[in-house]
């Protein structure tokens, strides 16, 4: 390793831990700083203690196999929980290198520095909080401290493996949707290659490659790192390749046709913003994501209460009813006004554009409501749910849900990237946010069940809830108005954090 | 429109951004604010707009047709009809195309698309081809043209009062004097105020009959551009800390030894006395 490659490794490494440091779900927001430390404690806990139970849950099973056999030939499934895990997380070498394209130092050097740190990332340690405690319990004792070592730095290798090919996935999609196949092409080909009928099936080949790294076979060694640097030499051609577009990167949204939504001239000014709230969703990449993860989200649940038997009790039936009615707006609606943010100051130079804006919002909200109506169907033909359940949770949704979440519009202040998924900047959320978007999703399901043990009878509680809906769902004008009065009351602290969050 | 600055205060840490006691803009004015960086320029902009709370004072407008008399802007959002601004990107929605853009904020002043394609004839030289009928969104547009969209989008409902922040940044030299041209005609012929800020000296004067100069949020002096008579007075102002610099760095000259008085014609100094060498023995 030269000298000059030597010193950019290290200024390389300082500023990615500086960049972690002044991390934007960091710097202005204490609560997302704690709670991230909080969700990491969380996790870790997590792990150890399924790396306690495991040994036993695995004995207990499947008595006739040794429970780090049984971890071994489920290996696969590991490598898939840290790609998911990864996948947001994770920054591409390319997209790296733009402020030094006009330093006096290589791309491909700015490149293989990311991706020798991406390997030694204390990240790819973080499943040894479940593998050490696992192999102290299961190891130890046949192989001792030699095999608990070959067994975690075996693992080690597969999984930084496993962060390259993460890498190669994210980049390949970023160029075009469809190379999302690639990814479900490999995963889902680990996990059919594990329940294949076959003797040397993926869960055996993992089965002997971890026996390998446990007794210190050097091919079982000699294979894992030949697969790291075949995916390590891989992800680097890759990122070569898309640097240049990288720097250069002018991505223009290209339009084939310009939409004019005519049918909302009718409405006057709330059309106006009908139409802008619409072109929101569907020309800027982050609302466009979230809406199409909420709509899978509640056509995946619409049908799990529909076709199974997972959702059957009371309390679940009733969650899942309001949840596929709520999820998108809740969503959508947890951001209000900071997709705004971008050009909020334009906004409130022309009078009650906030409210015309507020409305047309809510309008909206409560159009896309009748797509879940029709989800819910489903549920109603298989006698899940009856009619009146579903009234129920359409009018608590349009009213109180959303006018819980609509007061999120007086409080939020950051601006959100419409384009651009900055890990953490995107979720600015503070404890106020939190609650309420908790409030939102279960406070409906508190309530009847609270009124389902006040009136056991099951109805009158679902006629209550329908009139509670009702109820809120025609006093919109007053509630949003009140909305609209005390963001106008705070219009300064909004603006100035819009503001300052501005990318 | 009237603009009355009545003891406007507005501080950022230890910082004065604004400091006002009392400034008073005509209807039909058409005056530059010019300042260097921090002077304060954007911050008074957004005070004016209401988009900033002022840590004291208020701004007050009133309009031409007598709707608003000393209203605060603070207190009523009418002002905001009669109101067309563009002070940064922020002002742009730009995921519309500006032909969208243009129809939106049309709609949202009551006007019809045949005005508003009327209206946007008018600046089709500013645009130069560039920006209409182009299927591109606002954010995939140069810095330039979005420059353009903004000033434009600021003008499009002919305010009576239009406030306009750098309008000069980003564009070509064409652009420039187009511009000039379009908000010195708009002034005249509606009778609007105008308020532009400029880091261009030149082009301020040229255009804004008067010119105030913002330093460290006062307005230190307000001046009346007849004919460009203020250019001297701002470069003056501009070039004197570089001519301090100057001064300072220029090594001060050794004293010449004084030349004895000539009798016969004090003005003249006399002439030294030629040494005695040998030869004239």
């Amino acid at each position: 390793m030269n000298k000059r490659f030597a010193i950019l490794l290290k200024e390389i490494r300082r500023q990615r831990k500086l960049g972690a440091k002044r991390h934007p779900m960091y710097q202005n927001n204490k609560f997302g700083k704690y709670f991230m430390y909080f969700f990491g404690l969380f996790w870790v806990a997590y792990l150890v203690l399924f790396g306690f139970l495991l040994p036993t849950i695995f004995r207990e099973e499947m008595p006739g196999m040794e429970p780090y056999h049984i971890l071994n030939k489920g290996m696969w499934i590991i490598f898939i929980l840290d790609f998911g895990l990864r996948f947001m997380a994770q920054k591409l070498p390319a997209s790296e290198v733009k402020p030094y394209a006009v330093l006096p130092v290589r791309k491909r050097d700015v490149i293989d520095s990311h991706l020798l740190l991406n390997g030694l990332d204390a990240y790819n340690l973080i499943w040894f909080f479940l593998l050490l405690p696992f192999g102290c319990m299961t190891l130890w004792k046949f192989f001792g401290l030699a095999g608990l070592l070959g067994f975690l730095l075996g693992y080690w290798l597969l999984i930084v493996a496993n962060g390259y090919l993460t890498a190669i996935c994210r980049t390949l999609m970023n160029e075009h949707i469809l190379w999302v196949l690639v990814p479900i092409a490999i995963y889902g080909g680990m996990v059919g290659g594990m329940v294949v009928p076959w003797k040397h099936n993926l869960g055996w080949i993992g089965m002997e490659w971890g026996e390998g790294f446990i007794r210190w076979e050097p091919l079982a060694f000699l294979a894992a790192i030949g697969v790291l640097a075949l995916l390590f030499v891989l992800c680097r051609v890759l990122q070569l390749r898309i640097v240049d577009k990288e720097i250069a990167r002018t991505k223009t949204t290209k339009l084939t046709r310009v939409r004019e939504y005519r049918f909302l001239d009718r409405f006057g000014e709330i059309g106006e913003y009908l139409r802008l709230e619409i072109k929101l969703l569907t020309r800027n990449k982050v609302p466009k994501v979230q809406f199409r993860t909420g709509l899978i989200l509640m056509i995946m649940f619409s049908v799990m209460l529909a076709f199974s038997d997972v959702y059957d009790d009371n309390f679940m039936r009733y969650f899942i009813a309001i949840y596929n009615f709520s999820v998108l707006g809740v969503m959508v609606l947890s951001q209000c006004m900071m997709f705004e943010g971008n050009y909020l100051d334009g906004l409130m130079s022309r009078k009650e554009s906030i409210l015309s804006l507020l409305k047309a919002k809510y309008y909206l909200q409560c159009a896309i409501c009748v797509v879940p109506l029709l989800v819910m169907i489903a549920p109603v033909v298989k006698g899940k749910l009856d009619v009146l359940d579903v009234l129920a949770a359409f009018f608590i949704t349009t009213g109180f849900v959303f006018f819980i979440m609509f007061q999120l519009a007086v409080y939020n202040k950051s601006t959100m990237n419409l384009n651009q998924r900055v890990m953490g900047r995107n979720s600015t959320g503070n404890w106020f946010q939190t609650m309420l978007i908790m409030g939102g999703f279960f406070l409906p399901v508190i309530v009847i069940m609270a009124l389902n043990a006040i009136f056991p009878d099951g109805r009158t509680s679902v006629w209550i809830t329908l009139a509670i809906g009702i109820a809120f769902t025609l006093a919109h004008p007053l509630w949003l108005r009140n909305v609209y009065k005390r963001f106008m009351k705070r219009r300064y602290v909004n603006m100035a954090g819009f503001r300052a969050s501005r990318p | 429109m009237i603009i009355s600055i009545n003891n406007l205060h507005k501080k950022f840490g230890s910082v004065i951004a604004a400091n006002i006691d009392s400034y008073v803009i005509g209807h039909g004015d058409m005056v530059g604010l010019v300042g260097n960086n921090g002077a304060g320029k954007t911050t008074l902009f957004r005070l004016i707009l209401d988009l900033l709370k002022a840590d004291e004072g208020n701004v007050t407008v009133s309009t031409q047709d007598g709707t608003l008399t000393d209203a605060a802007v603070t207190s009523t959002e009418d002002w905001k009809r009669h109101t067309g601004a563009f002070i940064d990107e922020s002002f742009l929605i730009d995921y519309l195309t500006p032909d969208e853009y243009f129809a939106f904020l049309g709609r949202m002043y009551g006007m019809k698309k045949e005005a508003v394609s009327e209206r946007l004839e008018h600046f089709r030289p500013f645009f130069n081809g560039e920006i209409l009928g182009e299927k591109k969104l606002i954010r995939d547009y140069s810095m330039g043209n979005k420059q353009k969209i903004g000033i434009v989008s600021a003008m499009l409902h002919s305010p009576e009062l239009l406030i306009l922040d750098e309008p000069f940044n980003f564009l070509d030299p064409s652009s420039q004097a187009i511009i000039k041209h379009l908000l010195a005609a708009y002034n005249r012929e509606t009778g609007a105020t105008v308020l532009i800020s400029s880091h261009n000296l030149d082009h301020t004067v040229e255009v804004c009959p008067r010119i105030a100069l913002l330093e460290h949020g006062v307005i230190l002096r307000d001046i009346a551009n007849v004919n460009g008579s203020a250019k001297t007075e701002l470069d003056t102002y501009f070039d004197a800390p570089v001519q301090a610099a100057e001064a300072a760095e220029t090594p001060v000259a050794p004293e010449e030894p004084e030349c004895p008085e000539n009798p016969d014609n004090p003005a003249t100094p006399a002439t030294p006395e030629t040494p005695e060498t040998p030869e004239n023995n």
